[in-house]
């Protein structure tokens, strides 16, 4: 009876998802060990493994490799530091706390390629706001997206102005909801405030931290909208992600195998990375 | 005594510098809309000008912008309503049965990059006749909503407390009753939350829309592409245009700014 | 490789010719154009499928579907996406095998040779020749057949021109007199002159701007390789852009920006790159032919009235600027191939290619150019000559002719940007030339 049940329940969801999701993944699998060459003409041919192993060679892989994780660790790492520094900042008491909490959520409910394009804009080297404001307290104008080393750092930015709050918020629900004991009794103890946020606070908000991360690095890692419209990658390749090239060789150059073969190698990398994370986690809660 | 006063001054001025971010670059993208496109390339940028809501009734006057605002809320509103429907009983299932490695599976949909859904999906709606209709955007953006739903709920259901299910069914209640009569009203603030944030991330929704929708479907994060031309970036539009796509979500989230944090937050804070 | 196009005989004989200037006047409207006969109702109640990129030419037209559709009952869905999003939709569309667009716009010189490959073309000859479905007064022959032979491939005809455009270099004159300047001639005055203004303004004003987006700014850049002597492709079909006549393109293009630009180059394409001029930030562009319109427009632009125009300068091959087109064609898996035909010929009719190039679109029809209404509202004609003078000894080929264009075009793009950077010009066309020929030998 229980169990009948429990597949009443969970069953039309389950194949609903089957559905949508296990076509498309079984169709690359099967993509990714061939090559197809669209413009050819020509329909997918067989070619095993050599599709991954000439990935080994490819110059611009490994650059979108090395941009999306430049990338990655860059957003994650300052919206991970940024947001619990914020949310330790904000645990306490004071008035206009929640509508403080309420602005924070607006960058994290804006519509990605609206906050891509203000920031394209801003980052304008003529006409930006941001060179601008850098003029006007002494600085010299930086080039942002026009420049191939400063082009992930503006990206990293414009990422962590919208993701920073969503760790803020949730470290800081976190924090709200400890027991007060231990702090108590720290004090009692004569540990400084420094002390208590090293040895006490961090260890019991980190589950929650790691979990944030987890969200967030998996949209991290494959982040199209932001770099799809404000730099396309450019200059050249210096911000081409891996998911930006998998767009480039399937809708640009048309090589289907290919494109596959990156979307397949992309979707190995985004559940390691969590695999990973969710080890971390469990290791620590246990 | 004053020391204190000192104190909390700082305090609040260093709130007061760290909130004028997140709404600073909102207010840029008001302005710009507000700017004529002469002003808009003015150097050094005009912090005073004579606005002009030239751009925003342009954004509905040329570019059939109200269509595309219809068009992104059946479908997020669609979306959501499937979704609801199919993942309520499966995260309840999830909870009360303890069956986390589903949970967990679900996932992986997410985690698998939106780009190589496309071709395969843009084949079969080929097909089926149903590129550029609410089916397939709604099909697709199903992706971002049901797994998000079923995430959100199963730590809404895992409170109810397993005595009130009990109890009605002592009184003879099958299973499917008791989720219909006790259980939904007992969540509601978790499907109202889930509901709200899912009808936000499929509104945001652009990969999937940019290619499988056409003129009838096209939903607003591609439309706004409108107001880059082939002559010049038209800033005023494109802004005016910005502000316009990202309003409803902005709103939606003051309506449900308490359990909005929650719903973020839950997820992560149970895990 | 290179073929001059030899428009101008055929054009200079139209524009002095007495006998033409008025005699071929076309009336305005399409309505008299059902009196020849010629049955425009024969898909009456079709509804076809056109898919378009915003361009100015598509602002002409669309005002007009409705007389279209008035003149034939047929409904018209037109579709418009910015050109990135264009590109990608028309491709997933092709990619799929099962699209129901029935016209749509392709620039010869970019994809022919992989959508005729692909089989995603429908061949026009016999359209063309159809007693049936050819419209009397269309006239073929008024076309250049320097445009109409660009979408030839194998000795059938896959696009009709709806714009023939060249590029131009545009000066800003205040500019040009407040310097003491005159319009350079030679690539080595090109670059006295933008150096002279950006040294006497202390680098306030820019010499000139180009393009610096990686695959765009080949279009342009196409015009210093080619005068100065190099080629994309050498005669057995293995990537030149590392001869040493490419690599001295490369860097002088490079230096060009580094020096005397705009230091957001690497990430300009046309659009930041012609505003930049419009502001009057630069002294100088060096882009189509059809951002005239732009230039002098006065509510967006702040150097309306003062843009003179001029052929690229010699280089040590000569002065050898490209003309492209973008077309019109017929989706091979098209239902209505003859009602898409139909849809095509008032699209590229005489009146319409008039309007357009009152607009200042140049139109790939002699009519158009040699009309006295033309002649007599040419606002510069400096811009009319200038493109008469580069339309004589401009070259079709500005892409490599292979099939994966977009990816020759990136990987010369790097070495565009690198120049353009500063960075070893000689190792990085090296580079450029070794992915090409890895490309070309992927692509059979």
């Amino acid at each position: 009876m229980k169990n009948r049940v429990r597949y009443t329940f969970i069953l039309p969801a389950l194949i609903l998802m089957t559905i949508i999701v296990a076509f498309p993944i079984i169709y690359n699998l099967y993509m990714s060990l061939h090559i197809w060459f669209v413009a050819s003409g020509s329909g997918p041919h067989w070619n095993g493994l050599k599709n991954y192993i000439a990935l080994l060679s490819d110059k611009r892989f490994w650059n979108s490799i090395r941009v999306t994780i430049i990338f990655t660790v860059g957003a994650l790492g300052s919206e991970v530091l940024i947001g619990v520094l914020l949310a330790l900042f904000f645990n306490r008491q004071f008035k206009g706390k929640d509508i403080i909490k309420t602005i924070f959520l607006f960058p994290i409910a804006a519509t990605p390629v609206a906050v891509a394009l203000i920031w394209g804009m801003m980052y304008n080297y003529d006409l930006g706001i941001i060179n601008v404001l850098l003029k006007a307290i002494g600085l010299p104008p930086l080039l942002w997206l026009a420049d191939p080393k400063w082009v992930i750092p503006a990206l990293i930015i414009t990422d962590a102005w919208q993701w920073t709050p969503l760790i803020l918020l949730i470290v800081l629900s976190n924090l709200e909801s400890l027991p007060t004991d231990p702090f108590e009794s720290a004090k009692v103890d004569g540990a400084n405030s420094l002390q208590v946020i090293l040895y006490i606070t961090l260890p019991m908000v980190k589950p929650a931290i790691i979990v944030a991360a987890m969200i967030r690095s998996i949209d991290a890692i494959k982040t199209f909208d932001l770099i799809y419209v404000m730099t396309q990658g450019g200059p050249d390749i210096a911000s081409e992600n891996l998911n930006l090239y998998i767009f480039n060789m399937g809708f640009s150059y048309f090589r289907m195998g290919m494109a596959s073969t990156l979307a397949i190698v992309l979707f190995t990398i985004v559940m390691a990375v969590n695999v990973f994370l969710a080890v971390i986690r469990n290791r620590d809660v246990t | 005594m004053s020391k204190s006063y000192i104190k909390t001054g700082l305090f609040y001025i260093g709130i007061a510098a760290i909130t004028i971010l997140p709404l600073i670059v909102f207010l840029w993208m008001f302005l710009t809309g507000l700017k004529t496109q002469m002003d808009n390339l003015a150097i050094p940028p005009k912090i005073i000008f004579s606005p002009t809501l030239q751009n925003f009734k342009s954004v509905f006057a040329q570019n059939n912008f109200l269509k595309y605002l219809f068009n992104s809320f059946i479908v997020a509103v669609f979306a959501v309503a499937i979704s609801l429907l199919f993942g309520l009983p499966a995260a309840y299932a999830i909870a009360r049965f303890k069956m986390h490695k589903i949970g967990l599976t679900l996932l992986i949909a997410r985690m698998i990059p939106f780009i190589s859904y496309l071709i395969p999906w843009f084949i079969i709606f080929r097909k089926l006749r149903l590129v550029d209709t609410y089916i397939a955007l709604i099909t697709t953006h199903l992706i971002i909503t049901l797994p998000f739903i079923i995430w959100i709920m199963v730590n809404f259901f895992e409170n109810v407390p397993i005595s009130l299910e009990e109890a009605a069914r002592i009184d003879g209640c099958s299973y499917f009753q008791v989720f219909v009569r006790i259980l939904i009203p007992v969540v509601r603030n978790g499907i109202f939350t889930s509901s709200v944030l899912g009808f936000i991330f499929s509104w945001n929704q652009f990969l999937f829309s940019l290619i499988l929708s056409g003129n009838r479907t096209m939903t607003v994060p591609v439309a706004v592409f409108k107001f880059i031309s082939y002559e010049e970036i038209n800033w005023g539009g494109l802004a005016a245009a910005a502000t316009t796509i990202t309003l409803p979500p902005l709103i939606l989230t003051l309506f449900i700014q308490k359990h909005m944090i929650k719903g973020l937050t839950s997820g992560a804070v149970k895990g | 490789m290179r073929k001059t196009v030899f428009l101008l005989v055929l054009l200079a004989a139209v524009l002095t010719s007495p006998l033409f200037a008025g005699g071929k006047q076309e009336s305005a409207g399409t309505k008299k154009a059902a009196s020849a006969g010629f049955d425009w109702k024969a898909f009456e109640g079709t509804k076809i499928k056109i898919m378009v990129n915003k361009h100015p030419w598509v602002d002409i037209i669309k005002p007009k579907i409705a007389e279209f559709e008035a003149l034939t009952g047929m409904k018209v869905e037109l579709s418009i996406y910015p050109e990135d999003q264009f590109r990608t939709k028309r491709t997933v569309e092709m990619v799929s095998g099962t699209s129901d667009v029935d016209v749509f716009m392709l620039m010869p010189g970019n994809a022919l040779a992989q959508y005729v490959q692909s089989g995603w073309l429908a061949p026009l000859n016999g359209l063309m020749k159809s007693k049936q479905y050819l419209w009397p007064d269309y006239d073929l022959n008024d076309i250049y057949p320097a445009a109409l032979n660009a979408g030839v491939r194998e000795g059938k005809n896959y696009t009709v021109p709806l714009l023939l455009e060249t590029s131009l270099l545009a000066y800003n004159k205040d500019i040009f007199a407040k310097t003491g300047v005159t319009v350079p001639k030679t690539m080595a005055e090109l670059e006295s002159v933008a150096k002279k203004i950006y040294e006497s303004s202390n680098g306030d004003t820019y010499g000139i701007t180009l393009r610096g987006k990686k695959a765009s700014a080949t279009s342009q850049w196409v015009d210093f390789l080619h005068s100065f002597g190099g080629e994309w492709l050498d005669s057995n079909g293995k990537a030149a852009v590392d001869s040493p006549e490419a690599i001295a393109a490369t860097e002088f293009y490079g230096k060009l920006l580094r020096l005397y630009g705009p230091k957001s180059a690497p990430s300009n394409s046309w659009y930041e790159s012609i505003s930049i001029f419009m502001q009057g930030k630069a002294a100088m562009v060096y882009d189509a032919s059809v951002f005239k319109p732009n230039y002098e427009n006065p509510e967006k632009s702040a150097v309306s009235g003062k843009v003179g125009y001029a052929i690229i300068p010699k280089g040590p091959a000569g002065s050898i600027p490209h003309v492209s087109n973008w077309g019109l064609t017929i989706y091979s898996g098209s239902k209505h191939k003859e009602a898409g035909w139909l849809f095509i010929q008032w699209a590229t009719s005489k009146a319409i290619a008039l309007q357009g190039q009152l607009a200042g679109i140049p139109s790939a029809r002699a009519s158009a150019w040699s009309s006295p209404e033309f002649k007599s509202k040419d606002s510069s004609p400096e811009w009319t000559n200038a493109s008469i003078a580069s339309y004589k000894v401009a070259s079709p080929l500005w892409n490599p002719p292979v099939i994966p264009v977009g990816e020759c075009r990136d990987a010369m793009g790097s070495a565009i940007v690198a120049s353009i950077l500063g960075q070893d010009v000689k190792a990085a066309s090296r580079e450029a030339a070794k992915t090409i020929d890895k490309i070309l030998a992927n692509s059979k």
